[in-house]
């Protein structure tokens, strides 16, 4: 649905490239090892290579890769330097009281020891408050310092961090930074919409039982960092989500919920018995790579406008994720952008506080009615172009008409979207 | 078969330990660093208590004020409710009289509070004095104990504390109520309807599904 920040040239060309590389794995027969996939795309800067590596298999497989491949992926650079960074953020008392009980990796290659682990907090500290400094606005959340903990461990030191939570911050987590987490609350709701489709079951139990869906927010605003113990899934699960709208951890907790369908269902009908097994349910996934894809094709099948529309659930349009293919598809670091001229207007205040809340979809007096035909338009385009792609990949036809078609699908939602001046 | 359920609730300002309490009081461990909460968490220990076995179900809540939507809707549900400040901090311990507001507004009538003042090991580090905290209880008519939860110091008394406190209650007031396992469903209905939590906390942002 969206694209990343490219090194250069046109959107259209990654598409192309896209499909060369693919072909060109077709024609040799046997695939070069996935490291030297993972190196010669980074080396050609092929963000749809990598993008296609994020999402299948191990991913990018190890620290080393992932300290290439993340830059580009992340867009470093893409955006100029903004605020001071000597003034203290408001947030940083919590942040002083969250940093020193920080539980670190255990599968690292630095060195341990009270000493090693003293030093890591300290650059954690430096990497967060920078962040906050940078855009004051933002507000700091428990659980963000996690999240950035997962960019110092991979890059081990402070810069590449900072620039990685920055992104993170402003692209992906946007919305639980603002002054309340009442977006992310409705991000959780949209979960429930999504597991109303995919498992009608199950959602039926939560409904009964009037189990909120609170045991997976850690699982969003930490993107599972804080659920679970293992670093290579930790990192497995970033991999994928910087190659992603910022929506898609939703889809991976419906995705996943979605697969324990038979433990779950088996659940005793307890309100806190339900509420904690699936808060836990992180821990007891064998296998992160179906989560993945299955929350892939989830997303897919239905985007977050479409989700939205479902659940007469919507976000504001200022929302990280309705705003974000506008503004990350301008990202280049070739010429890097102020984030205020990305979203359109000066801030001195987090645009979900600045803006009025989004309107209810049809409900929203008689004046729309134009725009949101067209929505359902782009909604229906979307639809159809997806049933198309996932017919082709169901059937195994060969894997450039897929592709084509899900290229065709995207070029006619951006289009759309143009149409529609989504962005700003 | 247990012959009570209790539903506790830990609440309080950030880094005061209430984990640590839960940690010390439901698997008798300690950790200097233990991780910060987000959301809700619970864990459940079962005790005797005058011959009767009580199953104790203890939420613990994240501090961060950012979390309140949350955790206050877990309030309703609760028979009984700690609030914890850190006895080296006099900014928790100020803090103490919203916390109890929070209680007033969320929680049920009659629900059970107990004050509890945590890191009493830390004392050169004190900062709110025993007396001073005993005397805002007793007016308040809380209970009050001082903990910590490092040197498992009163940790069991608190806990015990709240459920004896609990167990007289339902003796006294209702003996059907006392007999089962008291509001588990009603009490869940109120506790964790999303909507009311979101209508009385979000005002006009909320709206969905």
């Amino acid at each position: 649905m969206h694209e990343r920040p490219r090194p250069q040239g046109p959107r259209q060309r990654q598409y192309v490239r896209s499909d060369s590389a693919t072909q060109s794995r077709n024609r040799s027969g046997r695939q070069p090892p996935r490291a030297k996939r993972i190196a010669q795309a980074v080396a050609d800067h092929d963000i749809a290579a990598l993008k296609h590596l994020a999402r299948t298999s191990d991913g990018f497989q190890t620290i080393r890769l992932r300290r290439r491949a993340w830059p580009l992926l992340l867009g470093f650079r893409s955006l100029t330097e903004s605020g001071d960074r000597t003034t203290a953020h408001a947030d940083e008392g919590q942040l002083e009281l969250d940093i020193p009980r920080t539980s670190l990796p255990q599968s690292l290659e630095y060195e341990r020891g009270e000493a090693a682990t003293k030093r890591r907090r300290a650059q954690l500290g430096v990497v967060v408050r920078s962040v906050l400094r940078s855009y004051p606005w933002l507000s700091y959340y428990q659980g963000f310092h996690e999240l950035s903990l997962t960019f110092l461990s991979v890059f081990g030191s402070e810069r590449p961090a900072i620039e990685a939570a920055k992104m993170t911050a402003l692209f992906f987590v946007r919305d639980a930074m603002a002054s309340n987490l009442d977006h992310v609350l409705q991000q959780l709701q949209l979960m429930y919409v999504l597991l109303k489709a995919v498992s009608p079951e199950i959602h039926a139990i939560l409904v009964e039982l009037e189990v909120p869906p609170f045991f997976a927010i850690s699982w969003v605003l930490t993107w599972f960092a804080h659920d679970l113990d293992d670093f290579q899934n930790i990192c497995r699960i970033a991999d994928f989500l910087i190659v992603s709208p910022p929506l898609q951890v939703v889809y991976m907790a419906a995705a996943m919920i979605k697969r324990s369908e038979r433990d779950v269902l088996a659940y005793e009908r307890e309100f806190s018995n339900v509420h904690t097994k699936l808060s836990k349910l992180p821990l007891t996934v064998k296998d992160w790579r179906d989560i993945i894809a299955d929350s892939y094709y989830l997303q897919l099948e239905y985007p977050a406008t479409k989700l939205q529309h479902m659940g007469n659930c919507h976000l504001p349009k200022l929302s990280a994720v309705n705003s974000f293919e506008a503004t990350w598809m301008r990202l280049d670091p070739a010429r890097p952008l102020s984030f205020d001229s990305l979203i359109s207007f000066k801030l001195d205040q987090h645009p979900l506080s600045a803006i009025v809340p989004a309107t209810t979809g049809r409900r929203a007096g008689g004046g729309d009615n134009n725009k949101d035909n067209r929505m359902a338009r782009v909604i229906d385009l979307t639809d159809t172009a997806q049933k198309a792609r996932n017919l082709a990949l169901q059937h195994r036809w060969p894997l450039v008409i897929a592709t084509v078609a899900s290229a065709t699908m995207l070029m006619y939602v951006w289009m759309l979207m143009q149409q529609l001046q989504i962005h700003t | 078969m247990d012959d009570y359920l209790f539903k506790l609730l830990l609440i309080g300002d950030s880094g005061v330990g209430k984990s640590c309490l839960l940690l010390r009081f439901a698997d008798d461990t300690y950790t200097e660093s233990y991780i910060s909460t987000i959301g809700v968490d619970f864990k459940i220990r079962t005790i005797e208590l005058e011959g009767k076995t009580v199953k104790l179900q203890i939420w613990d809540t994240a501090g961060q004020e950012r979390f309140r939507t949350i955790t206050s809707s877990y309030y309703r549900g609760a028979h009984g409710i700690i609030v914890v400040y850190d006895v080296t901090d006099t900014e928790t311990f100020s803090d103490v009289k919203q916390w109890l507001q929070e209680i007033d507004r969320y929680a049920s009538e009659g629900v059970n509070k107990l004050l509890v003042g945590n890191k009493s090991d830390l004392e050169d580090a004190r900062q709110v004095d025993y007396t001073a905290a005993k005397e805002f209880a007793d007016a308040l008519g809380l209970s009050f104990l001082e903990t910590s939860a490092k040197s498992s110091t009163n940790v069991e008394q608190a806990f015990l504390t709240m459920a004896k406190q609990i167990k007289d209650r339902m003796g006294a007031s209702n003996v059907a109520g006392a007999q089962g396992q008291p509001g588990s469903q009603q009490n869940h209905k109120k506790q964790v309807n999303l909507s009311q939590a979101q209508s009385v906390q979000q005002g006009s942002a909320g709206g969905c599904c």
